[in-house]
């Protein structure tokens, strides 16, 4: 297959040695090691569960999208007639994550109601036996404790939030998510106690439908929060502790923690800061992040 | 999904730090991105081609990333300098000029080229793959790397015009 194509610089004796060097340099690039440790620590559990959807039936659920698709378009030209008869929506014959993550989003949507109940009667039950959530949620009933315990007085909700219904939580991240750079959400946040209704429809009938979203979102609210950081630290330590109450024990605690951190330092708030540092001493005495919070 | 990780995740790293990612920004993209990866493994299934479907994520990650980061370009170029620092060695000094050159010919490269160019030159994948990855026919991929090398050499031996001193 390669035979026809060119032949790269580095085969290239007239290559200039300074790029060589430099292409050199990127082929091996820094040493990722420790780097891809953490991460791999940190995804745990994930990097060994099985895909979202069945290896074996992915293909086929993949192809049926189309099909799932045009229904989908079909159905949207009909909404009342939707909304009068939910059950339509079952016709889909695999449903699988790209769905979902259409469904979602409108979940947030001014007529949530008939949207939310749709997709949950076509939860695949395969997603519903092999989903993150499911992990997720058993990881946070493990480790919740502490990482909370820590920060009860600022959150004391949290564990029970996120025990409760990880994935619920993220349905309405996933409606948020787009408004993060707005700064709506931060707004939103005052809010976050009364949970919207489409929630208890979506997680009362598919506990683990959000599986291919939540933790996506779960970074961009991080990002969303350090992106406000220069210019409006209080509103990042806002969307820090929005992400506190839904991600107690999310994949990013430490990031939110040294993030949280440098906005309270910012703010001026350097006993809050402090004591949370101490926090975060006890509870990841070896992260590397100590470096940047000790300066 | 853990034998793409031990496999790839260098190759996500490199790729991440060439779409332009601070090296402290890195942990948390490269966990993004293999959370795209979890979501979307039946996607790989059908296309075979790991690194260049890798890559293909990496950029989108990277991506909404930047445009959120953009906004803030003075404060990361405040803080560039400090963080690639982290982990250097002395006698890596020059190993590190010659890998800031590299990101620095990269990154004047339109995105375009620059993938074209990472992936063949640099991580020596297939064209084809590398096609399939971007979306683009092959021919065009053929017509971006040879830009990009164009590109790249009249750079490399400008800057040699500009430091020929420099050892």
């Amino acid at each position: 297959m390669r035979d026809d194509a060119p032949r790269r610089l580095k085969h290239d004796p007239g290559a200039p040695p300074a790029l060589s060097r430099a292409l050199d340099a990127l082929r091996k690039g820094g040493d990722d090691r420790a780097r891809l440790e953490r991460v791999g620590a940190r995804l745990g559990e994930l990097l060994d569960a099985p895909p979202p959807i069945a290896t074996s039936a992915g293909a086929a659920a993949y192809k049926g999208t189309v099909l799932k698709l045009i229904v989908g378009g079909l159905l949207l030209l009909a909404p009342l007639a939707w909304l009068m008869r939910g059950e339509e929506s079952t016709k889909p014959v695999k449903p699988q994550p790209t769905e979902l993550a259409q469904a979602q989003p409108r979940i947030g949507a001014p007529e949530p109601p008939k949207i939310a109940s749709a997709p949950s009667a076509v939860l695949p039950a395969v997603a519903r036996e092999q989903t993150p959530s499911a992990l997720l949620g058993e990881r946070a009933e493990r480790k919740t404790s502490n990482v909370v315990a820590a920060r009860a007085r600022r959150a004391p909700t949290a564990t029970r939030q996120i025990a409760d219904a990880p994935s619920e939580r993220s349905a309405t991240d996933v409606a948020e998510t787009p408004e993060l750079d707005q700064g709506p959400v931060a707004a939103q946040e005052q809010q976050e106690p009364a949970a919207p209704k489409p929630e208890k429809a979506v997680a009362a009938v598919k506990p683990a439908a959000t599986d291919t979203l939540p933790m996506p979102s779960e970074a961009q609210l991080l990002l969303a929060a350090r992106k406000a950081m220069p210019d409006e630290p209080e509103r990042a330590l806002r969307l820090l502790s929005q992400h506190q109450k839904r991600f107690a024990d999310g994949l990013f605690v430490p990031e939110r923690e040294v993030l949280s951190i440098e906005a309270l330092r910012s703010l001026g708030r350097s006993a809050e800061a402090n004591v949370r540092l101490q926090q975060f001493k006890a509870q990841y005495p070896d992260s590397f992040h100590l470096r940047r919070l000790q300066r | 999904m853990r034998a793409l990780f031990d496999e790839h995740g260098a190759f996500v790293c490199r790729s991440l730090r060439v779409l332009g990612v601070r090296e402290q920004d890195l942990d948390d993209l490269l966990q993004e991105v293999f959370l795209v990866v979890y979501q979307r493994l039946h996607d790989y299934e059908e296309r075979g081609s790991a690194r260049a479907w890798l890559y293909s994520i990496c950029t989108r990650v990277a991506r909404a990333q930047r445009r959120r980061a953009w906004r803030r370009r003075e404060e990361i170029r405040a803080e560039l300098p400090e963080a690639a620092v982290e982990a250097s060695q002395h006698q890596r000094v020059v190993d590190r000029e010659a890998l800031a050159l590299g990101h620095e010919l990269l990154e004047r490269l339109p995105r375009d080229q620059r993938d074209v160019f990472w992936l063949y030159e640099v991580e020596e994948i297939p064209m084809a793959e590398i096609a399939q990855a971007l979306g683009c026919p092959l021919q065009t991929a053929y017509s971006r790397l040879r830009k990009a090398r164009e590109r790249i050499l009249t750079e490399v031996q400008l800057a040699a015009s500009q430091e020929p001193d420099h050892a």
